[in-house]
């Protein structure tokens, strides 16, 4: 089987257009004899099936999104071009950008204090400086076996502001009418809701990540008499840095998709989570319960090019910061 | 979910009405999924021409089909029991074979029909359509006028307000089958211990919610949930006030804002300001629970609610009483339903008459009636015959003691509001959700609400191209 | 959770007490003050209540009726005792005969199918990013790596119109299919190959007279295994978690995986005030879910790579 495939693949190579405009493959491998380029060329072969699946999956659908976002359909008048309009109303939509601001503040807050949380707990861990740390770890990593929507259904009964055990117990050290769904304390229970979930996860990376620094390394500074805090934010820190960098990223895509707790938890608590509270959750309100799939396609379009130009902003910060140091 | 009030009215069942029975076939359906899943149950080849239905769609009635030369009819609904009915009439129909698909309750089953009916295959022959949602299929001309196969002769079996929910002019756009009249449900040992006697007015209804609470402040004489937009719309009507009005067609009326409305909404932001009525979120839940502990002291209820309430009732079983909805003039017989159910035949349909035929018999037979009055359906009737019988009236329910409900829902019948819906009724469930969640938050008034909601529903309405009206 | 340090390596050491492995370096060597890992064991211990008060709560309440699921404390106990009456509803009768064995069964399917062929399609693609340089290699890998950035929604939205058009509503293909890519996996596998499939031995073998496929799967694989399983199951969970495609592209509740039917049943059952007898059925389904998840994780959990991939970036 696999013999007709590597054919197959060089029958592909043969015919391949444009052999001979293979300029910048053939600049970053100058050194290199030519069938091993050729033989390189083979590798397309094993990204086909990933690229066939993500050119369907992702960037149709994606091209579809841009594609039906510059069209309107109406219930009277069916579909018609409408250009940049749906774009401008998105744009010029407090309540999209309300959201967006809202995600921003959550995911700041949240993942801040959650790889802080996390990666305390990874080098305690990473040091040894705990009793029963294997158990300890196990324990945390649970949440990431609870699906999303379940843990958002266990909150949402136990911080329930009426019958709650969280609330009731809230009440009984003296905070007597506390709702930890009202307007005010929404966003800090998903907040408390999402690092619930998630520590553990982005703890046991980072536990990993701090045990593949080289044990001499650690040892050379102890010698030189560097105490353990230093060790820890100026030599196992760093190393880390790219395990934490690919975190925060993450987590902040993560962030930016917030969905799921606010659609359950507003079977809890009425008037708190708006249509709006999310851009996702506003584009799912938006399509399914308005029926506006172009304007959605509009929001979905927009969004990803906001994150994705945070994304860029952050990468040019770090660069920047690079350079200063 | 944003639109989950609008699965409710049709769905106070005993048991999960939401997942009415999933299917005969769910368990044995179960290996096949787990082997190719495409491979289908066997209920594909119900589905004309096949699009948006699944080859696994649940199948739960129709295996008990004679012939297979009859003409295959596809319906969707999730009252549970249904399938009891559809098996009757294949039985008795050997000529026609309905398969039942239940695609969940309310906003799936939209979501479904709308996007099979706009993609032009897949959708089914009949299905479940609330009255609040039938003009949202009427205005996209996906209804077949069902006076064309005989419809018009079973007028005179149901309640007028049915009748006139499902027709347009001559057009006859579904059969209705079942709905909630609605009465003044209380907690008797409760207002007896107050000395509150059922409000038979509006003023009455204030002025008891102010004694009440004014004697037990921990109490409320009713909640006031105007995210359940529905609820909301009818109880609007008995006041007069109705604030969407839609005739067919491209005109739809919007009026959220004049003085009937505002008279609506002055009347409980009044009572919502002295605490006398709590504003608990109407689909959560607190208020049964709230009823429960004697915390609510009556509700303006439908038809189910006897049924309904009963597995969270624990301390107050066997104490709640029905009673008449209050008047806004004295000595009126002005009343509100409160949701129910209408079996359309859609334009795709291959087979409209035996598709019609099919729903009439559903609709307007005492041998369908004679099983959907039953649990698990236990359907409230527009069909006459059933709905004025002595034996249904006659009906008791563990939570209403030895009094007889029914009674009085079933006079409430006769003197029901008329009501329009808005050819648009998801959008507007989703954005209530928003907009009148405030007022029960407590961030806005109900006026501020009703403005707020007009200039929403107006700029929707313009959006999908209606010609708007605001008076 | 790690297999990157010795198996059974706890040695304890009763001058420290705390947990060590072989390699590590002996605490007292840190010059901490006394009482300093008492401290923070109590501090893991106090973030472990954090964490297993929702999971004792689940457990508690799928023993409860649901008039005590909401009248009585949620920490506590309560009579009746209705476990096994809750858990053999869920094999009987919520409204529709098997529904929650149906949701189970898919949910299993869609993370098997998806999971496993998100894993199998990583595993190849990383190894071709990792171990070739074929025209536009680098410019395919960071188009991949963009379309990490593009928010789920602004893909799984348009899937749905997509769908629509494609007659992929209702399908069990539609939730399958679109499972298997996953840009983080394939990013994950490139990385782990570039770190433990060495480029002399695929040289070696093609010395031999190997061919390319035959190098992978003899070769390459075997020593990607810890990598493979790492990325299964962020695949699975991620498939078992996914909630927002599902939702909006399965409209007959027989195809819907377990959360999806969770969340609808939540909504149904606060659709009806409560008056339905749904709750007790949404505690035990909730941790019906559960458990084979965590069964999982103890099985894979010795393959468990994730930070070593994240960490190795700097290279």
């Amino acid at each position: 089987m696999s013999d007709t495939a590597v054919r197959t693949a060089r029958r592909g190579r043969g015919g391949g257009p444009g052999r001979n405009r293979d300029r910048s493959a053939a600049r970053a491998h100058a050194t290199r004899a030519a069938w091993v380029r050729r033989r390189d060329r083979r590798g397309f072969v094993f990204v086909v099936p990933f690229l066939g699946a993500f050119v369907l999956f992702v960037l149709v659908p994606l091209g579809y999104a841009i594609y039906s976002s510059v069209y309107t359909t109406r219930i009277i008048g069916g579909t018609v071009f409408a250009g940049a309009d749906n774009y401008r109303q998105v744009l010029g939509s407090g309540q999209f950008w309300s959201g967006v601001v809202r995600v921003v503040v959550f995911g700041t807050i949240q993942i801040s204090i959650m790889l802080a949380v996390a990666f305390f707990f990874a080098t305690i861990f990473d040091l040894g400086l705990v009793r029963f740390g294997r158990t300890w770890r196990a324990i945390f990593f649970m949440p990431f076996a609870v699906p999303i929507v379940v843990a958002a259904l266990m909150w949402g009964f136990m911080l329930q502001p009426q019958y709650g055990p969280v609330t009731r117990l809230a009440g009984a050290v003296g905070f007597q009418g506390t709702n930890f769904l009202s307007d005010r304390l929404m966003l800090p229970s998903i907040i408390v809701i999402v690092i619930w979930e998630w520590t553990g996860y982005n703890m046991v990376i980072l536990y990993t990540a701090l045990k593949s620094v080289p044990r001499d390394i650690v040892e050379a500074a102890l010698i030189e008499g560097a105490p353990i805090r230093k060790i820890i934010l100026r030599v196992k820190l760093p190393m880390v840095r790219p395990a934490i960098v690919m975190l925060v990223f993450l987590n902040a895509i993560g962030a930016s998709q917030l969905f799921v707790e606010p659609l359950i938890l507003n079977n809890y608590q009425s008037g708190v989570i708006t249509n709006y509270y999310t851009p996702t959750y506003f584009i799912f309100n938006t399509a399914i319960g308005g029926s506006q799939y172009n304007m959605a396609a509009a929001m979905a379009v927009i969004l990803g090019v906001v994150v994705v130009l945070i994304s860029i902003a952050a990468l040019l910060f770090r660069r920047w910061k690079g350079e200063l140091a | 979910m944003s639109s989950t009030s609008r699965v409710r009215r049709r769905d106070r069942r005993p048991r999960s009405v939401l997942f009415a029975a999933t299917g005969v076939l769910a368990l044995s359906a179960l290996s096949a999924c787990g082997g190719s899943g495409g491979g289908g149950t066997g209920a594909g080849g119900a589905a004309p021409g096949g699009g948006g239905a699944s080859p696994s769609a649940s199948l739960v009635a129709g295996a008990s089909c004679r012939s297979s030369s009859a003409t295959k009819i596809t319906f969707w609904a999730w009252v549970p029991g249904m399938d009891r009915a559809v098996n009757a009439f294949n039985k008795t129909h050997p000529n026609i074979c309905v398969t039942q698909e239940n695609p969940g309750a309310g906003r799936p089953t939209y979501l479904a029909l709308t996007n099979t009916l706009k993609a032009g295959s897949g959708a089914p022959d009949v299905a479940e359509v609330e009255f609040a949602e039938l003009p949202s299929f009427e205005v996209q001309n996906y209804l077949v006028d069902l006076s064309k196969y005989g419809a018009t002769q079973y007028q005179s079996k149901f309640v007028p307000w049915a009748w006139q929910q499902v027709t347009r002019g001559s057009a006859v756009l579904a059969m209705p089958s079942d709905f909630g009249p609605m009465a003044f449900y209380y907690n008797a040992p409760l207002l007896a211990k107050h000395k509150i006697k059922p409000p038979a007015t509006w003023t009455d209804f204030a002025t008891a919610a102010v004694k009440l609470h004014k004697a037990d402040p921990k109490a409320v004489l009713a909640n006031f949930g105007p995210s359940d937009l529905q609820w909301l719309l009818d109880l609007m009507s008995q006041a007069g006030a109705s604030p969407f009005g839609y005739g067919g067609g491209d005109q739809v009326k919007i009026n959220w804002t004049g003085p009937a409305q505002m008279k609506f909404a002055d009347f409980w932001q009044n009572l919502i300001n002295q605490k006398a009525i709590s504003t608990v979120a109407p689909n959560s839940t607190q208020p049964p629970i709230n009823r429960d502990r004697g915390i609510t002291a009556a509700g303006l209820d439908s038809a189910w609610a006897p049924s309904y309430f009963a597995p969270q009732a624990k301390r107050t079983m066997g104490d709640w009483r029905a009673a008449p909805l209050p008047q806004w003039t004295p000595g009126a017989n002005v009343q509100a339903d409160w949701g129910g159910s209408t079996y359309p035949v859609f334009k795709q349909s291959k087979h409209p008459a035996e598709a019609a035929q099919f729903a009439e018999w559903l609709t307007a037979s005492d041998e369908a009636w004679t099983i959907l009055k039953t649990p698990p359906s236990s359907l409230f009737p527009t069909y006459k015959p059933l709905l004025d019988s002595t034996e249904f009236k006659s009906l008791t329910y563990p939570v209403s003691g030895s009094s007889k409900p029914n009674e009085v829902f079933v006079a409430a019948a006769d003197g029901l509001a008329p009501i329009q819906w808005p050819p648009f009724m998801v959008a507007a469930l989703t954005q209530a959700n928003t907009t009148f969640g405030q007022v029960e938050n407590g961030k806005q008034t109900l006026r501020q609400a009703f403005q707020a909601f007009q200039g929403q529903m107006v700029k929707y309405a313009q959006q999908q191209g209606f010609k708007v009206s605001t008076s | 959770m790690t297999a990157s340090t010795a198996p059974a390596a706890s040695a304890r050491r009763p001058a420290g007490g705390a947990e060590r492995s072989e390699d590590a370096i002996p605490v007292r060597l840190y010059g901490l003050r006394r009482g300093t890992v008492t401290a923070l064991t109590a501090l893991c211990a106090l973030f472990a209540v954090f964490i297993l008060v929702p999971i004792a709560w689940i457990v508690i309440n799928s023993t409860k009726t649901q008039a005590n699921l909401f009248q009585t404390f949620g920490f506590w106990f309560a009579r009746p005792f209705a476990f096994f009456e809750n858990f053999s509803r869920l094999f009987q009768n919520v409204g529709g005969d098997g529904t929650y064995i149906r949701w189970f069964g898919n949910t299993a399917l869609y993370a098997l199918l998806g999971g496993g062929g998100a894993t199998a399609l990583c595993a190849l693609a990383g190894y071709g990013f990792a171990r070739y340089r074929f025209r536009g290699s680098q410019a395919l890998f960071y188009l991949v790596m963009a379309a990490l950035m593009v928010p789920i929604t602004a893909i799984t939205f348009p899937l749905f119109l997509v769908y629509t058009k494609v007659h992929l509503i209702n399908s069990i293909w539609g939730m399958i299919l679109p499972s298997m890519v996953s840009p983080v996996g394939m990013y994950l596998m490139r990385t782990y190959v570039q770190l433990s499939v060495p480029r002399e031995l695929i040289d070696a073998a093609r010395l031999d007279g190997a061919g390319e496929l035959r190098i992978f799967f003899r070769i390459a694989l075997p020593l990607m295994v810890p990598g493979v399983m790492t990325v299964l199951l962020i695949s699975v969970v991620a498939v078992w978690n996914n909630y927002f495609l599902p939702l909006i592209i399965f409209s007959k509740n027989d195809l819907f995986p377990l959360t999806v039917g969770m969340g609808v049943w939540s909504s149904q059952a606060a659709a009806t005030s409560g008056t339905d007898v749904l709750y007790p059925m949404i505690v035990i389904g909730g941790l019906v879910t559960i458990v084979p998840l965590i069964l999982l994780f103890l099985l894979l959990q010795r393959y468990w790579r994730g930070g070593l991939l994240l960490g190795s970036i700097a290279n």
